[in-house]
């Protein structure tokens, strides 16, 4: 017979050994603290008009919307000054879901606050009126632009984001719900997080340290339970 | 008894489950894909590009490679994206503030005043849709890099696409220009432009700091920033740009450029980008007076471990560590060799030098690599002209078939088709390369690196392939199997893929099976002993919880 305190303690210390061996195989995947940008760059002034729109439309309406049923307007700001929330990102919208109901006329002023190139860009339009299925909205910063669409008829989260090089894997993600979509995209900043399993997780070669911190904490876990069990039999 | 059995059978269980959960063993060619791809040597969609032609007034010549430089990109950038037409711009990709030209301040019928916008993009970087880039087949290293600035989509196929590449494009322009070169970094790590060898003012007409060093002259240009660098060169020849930001990274990732300053002449608008470098299809009047083309030649060499941790990596947090921190460059071992941003077969379609007989070409060569070349040219002497931009005493240049330069040095030479059995032996499909072994390989598999070759005008094809002997095809190449090592370099009975076991050859697969043989033995090593440790720390424990409170008879009663 067992006494019923010597269970309790053993089951304890089981569960101890268990629980170091569980956070030693979760550690890979914590990151560090965000760090501090240094925002001391010198700025030069935008001196040039550089700001477009692509495939802007006002009139031609959407298949399935017999006339427009409204009309909406929004800011959307985008530098990285929205990023400095965000870990691990570097540029990014002020706001990141924008909701517009089906066959509305769209005016968005696109706020760039960086000194470089960004774009609001959707995708997944009806191809037949947007080429490509696209609306663009570019500038250069420190800058805005004002653009306007019609939405499709269809009920659909659209996505939205910035088409320079590396922008979109950094931070530079949105989405538009279009009527009553309850549909969230993946990998958008404080919305969704990325389709990968971890940060590093992108398959190829893997750093030994990360494995070897895996091995150690399944062999802790595991020689508890095989010890603990065998002591339990022993009794 | 039972419970060893149970213990054993437990055991296993544990061993399992951190096997399955165990990351794929580490792929030695990350970059290589197993798929055989299209073959063909030369896939161009505009053979019209080719020809001599004149865009917005602005003379191009022929360039009979397989895959010329667009001539409108040409127009464009010569006459400045501020003075072509809309309908020339709008096809080019490149934004209204690319290249901008004005002011003819002495008198001589040209512009004297140049502004460039070049951003940083990263190429083959983490994440979805991110910008491909091949270098040869199946070979996609990462890479930061300068590029014009352009505007709309970067995806693949889109107008912009082809001027986003290696290496960052060749600048031109004239003695006593003023040139204002505007980065505006796109990218997601810190930057600066030194301009190496192009005279230049330590600091700018406001007193900023011009010179692009972190640790003398400025902050780094944060991602988002943009700052404008400035100069007046007063001497000419072929100089050399680069980032300054951690050089032993930023400048061997890509962040490296040509720059090219011109005799002053009049009525001498210049080719002030050289996208993708190699044949300058409108050279400057000076060129033009003394020759007969004009190549720039760029060289670099790629060391994947490096390049790797851009396309494994998406925090920024983790790419600074990673390069800064974590990679060694004093262990750097180049795998990959470039010139003008492809290694062999694609320099093939690049990078010829397509020459005629009895003719003279200006030939700039540019070492942006850690390591010395030794560029050699088959069927040639060429003669010494120029190093490090400036020009030698006419008694001083001299003849050779073999030019070595260490890192960052420059050498301008004449490529002379005169038959005379010394410049040249006469017409041919004469290679040109690299002569240390290993800048011929693509990670160690022949040919490769920064095999190319001066070909004459009768030795080419009308697609800008050239003839090659009966039996003799580049086709091989191009299929991605080859440089996967899958396939032999020998196609025959005797001397083909050797039968038996079928097991692969000691040392054909290299690391891939012997990194992860070592990550299996590790692994369960390290399962051993966290088992020991683990039950171990539970016997001990409670072999004191026994001694403590021992059940007696007497207590329980």
């Amino acid at each position: 017979m067992i006494e019923k305190s010597e269970k309790r303690g053993f089951i304890l210390t089981v569960l101890v050994v268990s629980l170091v061996g569980i956070l030693l195989i979760l550690s890979p995947g914590v990151s560090a603290h965000p760090l501090d940008d240094d925002y001391n760059g010198s700025s030069e002034m935008n001196t040039s008009e550089n700001a477009i729109v692509m495939n802007a439309n006002s009139k031609t309406l959407p298949q399935g919307c017999d006339s427009i049923r409204g009309e909406k307007k929004i800011t959307v700001k985008a530098g990285k000054e929205y990023a400095r929330v965000f870990p691990g990102e570097m540029f990014t919208y002020n706001n990141r879901t924008y909701y517009a109901e089906p066959c509305t006329k769209l005016t968005v002023e696109f706020v760039n606050k960086d000194h470089v190139r960004h774009q609001w860009m959707v995708h997944g339009l009806p191809k037949e009126i947007y080429p490509m299925g696209m609306f663009n909205i570019e500038v250069t910063g420190p800058g805005k632009k004002t653009g306007t669409f019609i939405t499709p008829s269809k009920e659909d989260t659209l996505l939205v984001h910035c088409g320079v090089p590396q922008h979109a894997q950094k931070g530079m993600r949105a989405q538009i719900k279009i009527g009553k979509s309850k549909e969230d995209l993946e990998n958008i900043p404080g919305i969704s997080s990325e389709k990968q399993t971890g940060e590093d997780g992108l398959g190829g070669q893997s750093p030994i340290p990360d494995s070897v911190v895996l091995a150690l904490g399944f062999g802790i876990v595991g020689g508890a339970m095989i010890a603990g069990y065998w002591e339990m039999r022993k009794r | 008894m039972m419970e060893r059995k149970v213990a054993f059978v437990l055991l296993f269980c544990v061993l399992g489950l951190g096997l399955a959960l165990l990351p794929p063993p580490a792929d030695a060619h990350p970059q290589h894909s197993n798929t055989s791809t299209n073959t063909t040597v030369c896939n161009f969609d505009n053979p019209g590009w080719r020809e001599p032609q004149i865009v917005a007034g602005v003379q191009i010549e022929e360039d009979r490679s397989c895959s010329p430089d667009n001539p409108n990109v040409v127009a464009a950038v010569t006459k400045g994206t501020n003075n072509v037409p809309k309908k020339v711009l709008k096809g080019t990709g490149l934004s209204n503030d690319a290249v901008t030209k004005c002011c003819d301040k002495d008198g001589d019928n040209d512009p004297d005043v140049i502004n460039v916008t070049l951003e940083i993009v990263g190429l083959n970087e983490a994440g979805e849709e991110s910008l491909d880039y091949e270098i040869a087949p199946g070979i996609k290293p990462a890479f930061w890099t300068f590029a014009p600035k352009t505007r709309g989509m970067a995806t693949e196929g889109s107008a912009a696409s082809d001027l986003l590449r290696m290496p960052a494009p060749v600048l031109r322009v004239e003695e006593d220009d003023t040139i204002n070169l505007k980065i505006e970094n796109t990218h997601y790590l810190p930057h600066t432009l030194h301009l190496h060898g192009v005279d230049h003012p330590f600091l700018d007409s406001k007193g900023r700091g011009n010179d692009g060093v972190p640790q003398t002259s400025e902050q780094p240009i944060m991602p988002g920033e943009s700052r404008v660098y400035t100069a007046k060169p007063r001497t000419h020849g072929t100089m050399f740009y680069h980032c300054h930001v951690q050089p032993d990274v930023h400048v061997l990732m890509g962040l490296q450029g040509m720059f090219v300053v011109e005799d002053n002449l009049g009525d001498n608008k210049v080719q002030t980008l050289n996208i993708g470098a190699g044949k300058v299809r409108h050279p400057s009047e000076d060129i033009k007076e003394k020759y007969d083309g004009e190549f720039d030649l760029q060289y670099q060499g790629v060391d994947k471990e490096l390049h790797n941790i851009p396309k494994k990596y998406n925090d920024p947090r983790r790419v600074a560590k990673q390069t800064n921190r974590v990679y060694d460059v004093t262990e750097r071992d180049p795998d990959y060799f470039l010139l003008n941003g492809k290694s062999f077969p694609y320099t093939v379609r690049e990078s010829q030098i397509i020459v005629e007989k009895n003719e003279r070409y200006r030939l700039r060569i540019l070492n942006g690599g850690s390591r010395t070349i030794s560029i050699h040219t088959h069927g040639h002497k060429f003669r010494v002209e120029e190093l490090d931009g400036t020009e030698l005493p006419e008694d001083a240049k001299y003849y050779r078939d073999v030019i070595g330069l260490t890192a960052a040095q420059r050498a301008d030479i004449t490529l002379n088709t005169t038959d005379d059995g010394q410049r040249s032996y006469g017409p041919g499909v004469w290679f040109m390369h690299d002569h240390r072994e290993e800048g011929v390989t693509n990670d160690g598999m022949s040919p490769g690196g920064t095999v190319t070759m001066i070909t004459y005008e009768s030795f080419i094809k009308k697609n800008g392939i050239p003839h090659t002997p009966e039996g003799v095809s580049l086709s091989k190449f191009f299929d991605r199997g080859y440089y996967n090592r899958t396939t032999p370099v020998w196609d025959s009975p005797t001397l083909g893929e050797p039968s038996g076991s079928g097991a692969p050859e000691a040392g054909v697969e290299k690391s891939n099976g012997g990194s992860g043989m070592l990550i299996l033995v590790v692994f369960l090593v390290t399962a051993l002993i966290g088992g020991l440790a683990g039950g171990g720390t539970v016997y001990v424990i409670n072999k004191k919880l026994d001694s403590e409170s021992l059940p007696t008879e007497e207590d329980e009663e």
